[in-house]
């Protein structure tokens, strides 16, 4: 069972599958504190649901760091939304984002 | 109070508040930013694995999104000390430190066990060494010339006394790093007596495919005769060697049980607190007996220090007997798998024959 952080993690990563995410936009979307949050990112990591890259840029030309970014995987994407959706099942209808088309809340 | 001094109160209170008002909104943008790359800076100096991350990240958000990042950085600076915690203890875990294939810390040993070698680690260092022996002649050249000499002048019987006790608690630091290195050990044993058996498994597998090629290709079972390494039968029905077998008889489950008792973080922790207490209770005139120096304490610690270093010195004992065991497991392993694949390239070599004598000795090129 993943805890309320994880999912709001996971959400933040199921609502737009193809883009990457970065430390401190998860922060401000999701609301997640960074003591948890980067735990929360490595375990997800070490799952293979989400995989961590550096940013391809030219550190001179942007003229700053390098992110390290964060892509929901095929698996991430599959299991990510079993598990939020096991999750919100005792709760609350499960959000549309969530569900196929087409598919209703248990 | 006067009516004046209520109301000069007031107006500064006004202009406070109207200073706060002003600098909080709206000169926001020019200090947020500064005090967000402070606070990012000192988080992560805190935790040094973050630092380039929650840096990049800032950077980001003020340069291309041109917000100031406060909010996330303040977050980063007050999870910096528990992030920097998580890594200490992870790195301590990480199979990186490995001794030989098995990490000193398994994952999900206890905090106490990580502590304790974590300890043992840090106290067995060269830097220990040099500031051990600077402290002591730093303490002799005080006492016997310096402003010590009033206080513990020769022969220094509180720099004794103190020598007693932090040989005792470092006694204690070399049980508890033994029996660290013993279960680590252990865990390597194990460890390798299952890789070997896959191992084993493996080449056995592929023998049998070979067999079954020789029976495709000649009808003939036996078209190589060759047999196992004798060991290879014998490796699964010996378990692997750990140190508790070389703990035989009365004496030796005396000394195991001792070398696991007094080499647990509790009897470290038990033996500080307990001299701790005594010095404690002498100064605050509770116990008499046994006053500045506390030369009873010293007595006391000297004495059980020798029964620890013999306890030490059993534990050393046990530890070069495993080692030894463990060798003789690992040659073993290595000479039958070296024979395993021999016969296997052997096999191999006898099937190709077969196929040029198939083939009449042509061999087909890579066109063909």
């Amino acid at each position: 069972m993943l805890s309320k952080s994880s999912v709001k993690v996971l959400a933040a990563f199921l609502e737009s599958p193809g883009q990457e995410l970065y430390g401190f936009g998860l922060m401000r979307a999701t609301g997640v504190k960074s003591g948890s949050l980067y735990p929360l990112l490595d375990r997800l990591e070490q799952m293979g649901w989400i995989e961590g890259y550096d940013e391809a840029i030219d550190e001179h030309v942007e003229g700053r760091p390098r992110r390290r970014l964060y892509r929901l995987t095929a698996s991430g994407k599959t299991a990510g939304k079993a598990a939020v959706l096991e999750f919100y099942r005792d709760l609350v209808p499960v959000p549309g984002w969530v569900l196929a088309p087409g598919e209703t809340s248990p | 109070m006067t009516p004046l001094l209520l109301l000069t109160l007031a107006a500064l209170l006004a202009l406070l508040h109207k200073a706060f008002e002003l600098v909080l909104t709206n000169e926001y943008a020019t200090w947020a930013p500064g005090l967000a790359r402070l606070l990012a800076r000192a988080a992560g100096f805190i935790c040094r694995p973050q630092r380039s991350q929650w840096w990049a990240d800032l950077c980001f958000v003020q340069r291309e999104e041109k917000a100031s990042g406060l909010l996330q950085a303040g977050w980063c600076f007050l999870s910096s000390p528990a992030l920097a915690l998580r890594h200490a203890v992870a790195r301590l875990r990480s199979p990186r430190r490995q001794l030989a294939g098995a990490p000193l810390i398994e994952e999900g040993a206890g905090m106490l066990d990580a502590m304790g070698a974590a300890l043992a680690r840090s106290l067995g260092s060269m830097w220990t060494v040099y500031v051990t022996l600077a402290f002591l002649l730093g303490w002799i050249a005080l006492g016997t010339w310096g402003p010590l000499r009033r206080v513990d002048p020769y022969p220094f019987s509180f720099l004794l006394f103190l020598d007693n006790v932090l040989f005792t608690t470092i006694c204690f630091v070399i049980l508890v790093g033994q029996r660290v290195v013993i279960r680590a050990a252990d865990r390597q044993s194990r460890q390798a007596y299952e890789n070997s058996s896959t191992l084993f498994r493996q080449l056995t597998e592929v023998q049998t495919r070979l067999d079954r090629h020789d029976v495709l290709l000649t009808r003939d079972h036996a078209r190589h005769e060759s047999r196992p390494h004798p060991w290879v039968a014998q490796h699964d029905v010996q378990a692997p060697p750990v140190a508790a077998d070389q703990l035989g008889g009365v004496n030796g489950r005396i000394a195991g049980w001792i070398t696991v008792r007094l080499g647990s973080m509790w009897a470290l922790a038990a033996a500080v607190a307990l001299q701790l207490l005594w010095i404690g209770l002498a100064q605050v005139n509770v116990q008499r007996f046994d006053r500045y120096p506390y030369p009873f304490m010293s007595f006391l610690s000297t004495v059980f220090t020798l029964v620890l270093l013999i306890v030490v010195v059993v534990g050393q004992d046990v530890i070069g007997r495993s080692g030894d065991r463990r060798s003789e497991r690992a040659f073993l392993n290595a000479d039958a798998m070296l024979h395993e694949v021999r016969r296997i390239q052997e096999r191999l070599a006898d099937q190709e024959r077969y196929f040029e004598h198939l083939t009449g000795g042509d061999r087909p090129t890579a066109t063909e």
